[in-house]
């Protein structure tokens, strides 16, 4: 049991982590989700079946990530909005590795193409960049998606046909 | 959903899996320890706290109940029974105990 939900982890750790980063901007937060999201799943879900790990997985993650929004517009009603969407924004470019030191070329190419999608992202409302995320990368189907928002099949629907025209039309020129 | 909007979607694929392959060794690294200390919270308290807890909250409840509705009832006919004083009385702080078990019902009611 603990080694395959080890595994388990192992194998999905990385898109958990990217896909939060990707929701909220900030790495450092990203890895806290992300390790809060294993350790919830472990401490209350290790004795589940291997197959329902996947799904609560992904609910925890969006779980985390709505709590995470909602605290963030708690301390912007507190400190005041302005001063903080300021910070976030810079935070959110700093966080990225510097890709010189790894990679030729093609790596560049790639990383600058996250790079303008993730721009992209940043600029859908939360809910309809879940819906793409899950749906497109994670190849979910609307059901599951909708289970890992917490929402209906209908509004999944409509997020990600919302979120899908949105990019297709932010990144129809510079899309690779 | 039209072809361009399929070749949207695998181009996006794409780009994102690029991005989890290329992390750095520094990021990975840090999910690795994170792994490890989920892996490790499950062993020291893998006996779950909510029986527990529920159990205390009840039990909590039912005392309560019992200190409310005792004075006022030298009769045998049973006390009104009001649900909104049943809700206070076991209504606790921990926002994360209703959230999951708001979590527990959308697990009953989709994979139940």
């Amino acid at each position: 049991m603990g080694d395959s939900l080890d595994q388990f982890l192992a194998d999905n750790e990385r898109q958990a982590f990217r896909m939060a980063q990707l929701a909220i901007g900030h790495r450092d937060d990203a890895l806290d989700i992300v390790q809060n999201a294993m350790i919830k799943l472990v401490q209350k879900y290790a004795n589940r079946d291997a197959d329902q790990w996947g799904p609560l997985f992904h609910r925890i993650v969006q779980r985390q990530i709505t709590d995470w929004y909602r605290r963030k517009k708690v301390k912007q009603q507190i400190f005041g909005i302005f001063q903080n969407n300021d910070e976030q924004a810079g935070s959110y470019f700093e966080e990225y590795e510097d890709p010189v030191e790894r990679v030729p070329d093609k790596l560049l190419q790639s990383e600058q193409a996250i790079s303008v999608l993730e721009k992209a992202l940043q600029e859908l409302p939360m809910r309809q960049r879940q819906a793409f995320l899950l749906r497109c990368w994670q190849g979910m189907s609307t059901k599951q998606t909708a289970q890992a928002m917490g929402c209906s099949d209908g509004s999944v629907k409509t997020h990600y046909h919302r979120a899908l025209s949105s990019l297709r039309t932010v990144l129809g020129e510079a899309w690779p | 959903m039209n072809s361009k909007h399929v070749d949207f979607e695998n181009n996006a694929k794409q780009v994102l899996d690029d991005s989890v392959t290329s992390m750095s060794a520094a990021t990975q690294s840090k999910l690795n320890q994170a792994r490890h200390v989920a892996l490790s919270h499950g062993k020291k308290s893998y006996v779950s706290y909510l029986p527990w807890f529920s159990g205390l909250v009840a039990a909590s409840a039912v005392a309560l109940l019992l200190i409310v509705v005792m004075p006022s009832a030298p009769s045998l006919s049973p006390p009104s029974f009001n649900m909104n004083q049943l809700e206070q009385l076991v209504m606790v702080e921990d926002l994360d105990l209703y959230s999951d078990l708001e979590f527990y019902q959308w697990l009953d009611d989709d994979n139940g």
